[in-house]
């Protein structure tokens, strides 16, 4: 290289040192100052951060909200297995941010690179730097890549999770539709806990359903690192109906449970052994929560961030609050709708504190429904509290759709599943 | 004269109510205007989920928006006690109290009929 441009940089380089060390010596470490301050940024637009975003201004018209989002378009979770069963399209779980825009709520489209607790700040990829009086976080699950021996980022691009929808959606769609009829697919769920306890089984049975008018001579093989699964009597009664055959399950005690992944050579092994093969592979590994949260220091031993029950105020750092699957929310499952639940409440006592009144206890729902097949719905619900003893279930209710129902029952609960979607997603974007 | 002192009374009292419903009005319409987070409000939080936000469904399940707080109060004691065939309201109801279902059945009535 030239030696003049080596001299210009070390020459910029000592005078960046020299300031360093003056700026040092006189305020501490240097760290940007804010080009901005606002009332609430809220770091992710999906289920928590949008509806927090959302229900912020709601009650609040005149606090600054500032969501960071680094996609313009945000695609779902929730109804992406029926994308993968061919029952919707991509651009159907696709929803974007103008509805939040036009109810004042600022959206920037970068990723965040850091959260400064002590000084209230985050900072952008384009190195512009926000300053909060409180900040939200909901920033999903990561995956916990080599949890699973083998298991890393290239590996995800040959044996997608399709865990975050977008486009590993659309690859392990790719993968259905070129495999050959006969073919095999696994699905390899996590133990707990993870995103959306029912979500392998629902996308087990909605591959099932796309294999039986596609590629009739083809099955679905679950290999589970847990014994028992979310609605599993309901599941099971459903594969014996619909899918007789087609669906096998093998659970960790008959050695379901995968230790080792080869991307390359394509094979799975489990805990005592055994090698699996097939044409396509989803690898659905273990999960922690976003590096956001996990870099600014407000996760446990586990990689999830405790939080109050009611406020969702970080355990770890003052006017740092997370909400959704990143969040250790008590009972609640990690789900879209208990982070829609818990930014709603969230957003309330941030509204609360910043007004210096006092927090609101808050009541939550969940519903998880799912589409086992075309006008086949099941589904799990509950009511939660915020409690001394944390997020706590209401005694008595909640619970499953009832086994031996008959098929009107199905088909209320599939078209209420499709309801459910057009409102959360409007609760959030709209 | 007793007759009199009666009606003076009567008007005395009148009056004084007026001005104390005026007052409660005013608060009232001051907490719907501003949209403050109050109890009532934060209870009925997670019904939006499903019924659509403020009630107002987009989809196949019922708005809520506008209906009557007799019917929502009346649906919902009903979905508990199993009276009602449901889905997942079942479910749902059982983890409200009496208290909180006269409360929740408020929520999405029209702004007059709220309180």
């Amino acid at each position: 290289m030239s030696g003049g441009m080596g001299n210009a940089l070390s020459r910029r380089a000592v005078g960046r040192l020299g300031a360093t060390a003056i700026a040092a010596a006189t305020i501490g470490p240097v760290r940007a100052a804010p080009s901005r301050t606002v009332d609430v940024v809220v770091v992710g637009g999906g289920f928590g951060g949008a509806t927090a975003a959302r229900y912020l201004k709601q009650f609040a018209p005149g606090l600054s909200v500032v969501v960071v989002e680094q996609n313009k378009v945000f695609h779902t979770c929730p109804f992406s297995n029926l994308v993968l069963g061919g029952l919707r399209r991509m651009s159907d779980i696709a929803h974007g941010y103008a509805g939040l825009a036009a109810r004042g709520v600022e959206v920037v489209h970068q990723r965040v690179l850091s959260l400064d607790p002590e000084r209230r700040t985050v900072r952008l990829a384009d190195d512009s730097v926000i300053g909060f009086r409180k900040a939200i976080l909901s920033p999903g699950v990561d995956m916990r890549w080599n949890a699973l021996s083998g298991y890393d980022e290239a590996a995800a691009q040959a044996m997608p999770h399709a865990w975050k929808a977008g486009p590993q959606t659309a690859l392990l769609r790719q993968q259905l539709q070129a495999m050959a009829d006969g073919d095999t697919v696994i699905i390899a769920p996590p133990d707990n806990p993870f995103r959306c306890p029912p979500g392998p089984y629902e996308r087990a049975s909605l591959i099932a359903h796309w294999l039986q008018q596609n590629r009739p001579r083809s099955k679905v093989l679950i290999l589970d690192a847990k014994d028992r699964f979310s609605k599993q009597g309901l599941f099971t009664q459903a594969w014996a109906a619909l899918y007789p055959g087609l669906i096998e399950h093998v659970p960790a005690a008959d050695d379901g449970r995968i230790v080792a992944v080869d991307a390359v050579g394509r094979w799975l092994e489990t805990a005592f052994g055994d090698r699996h093969s097939a044409a396509v592979i989803n690898v659905i590994p273990p999960q922690w929560a976003g590096a956001i949260a996990r870099d600014a220091g407000l996760v446990n031993a586990d990689g999830w961030c405790p939080v109050g029950p009611t406020t969702f105020a970080s355990d770890m750092a003052a006017d740092v609050h997370v909400i959704g699957d990143a969040a250790v929310a008590g009972q609640m499952p990690k789900s879209g709708f208990s982070a829609n639940s818990q930014g709603k409440v969230a957003a309330a006592n941030i509204v609360q504190a910043l007004a210096g009144r006092d927090p609101i206890a808050g009541s939550f729902a969940n519903t998880c429904y799912s589409l086992v097949g075309p006008g086949y719905g099941i589904s799990v619900a509950k009511v939660y509290r915020s409690t001394a003893d944390g997020i706590v279930g209401i005694d008595g209710s909640g619970g499953l759709s009832p086994m031996d129902a008959n098929a009107d029952v199905r088909a209320h609960e599939a078209a209420f599943a499709e309801g459910w979607y057009a409102s959360i997603t409007a609760d959030m974007f709209g | 004269m007793v007759a009199r002192e009666m009606r003076r009374r009567g008007t005395v009292l009148m009056a004084m109510m007026v001005v104390v419903t005026a007052a409660i009005l005013t608060v009232m319409v001051q907490q719907a205007v501003a949209g403050e987070p109050t109890a009532a409000r934060v209870l009925a939080l997670s019904c939006a989920a499903c019924h659509g936000p403020g009630g107002a469904s987009p989809g196949s399940i019922p708005s809520l928006k506008g209906k009557d707080p007799v019917f929502i109060a009346e649906a919902l004691r009903a979905f508990r006690d199993g009276s009602r065939p449901a889905t997942v309201m079942g479910r749902i109801a059982t983890g409200y109290s009496d208290a909180e279902i006269e409360v929740l059945s408020r929520q999405f009535a029209h702004p007059a009929a709220r309180q």
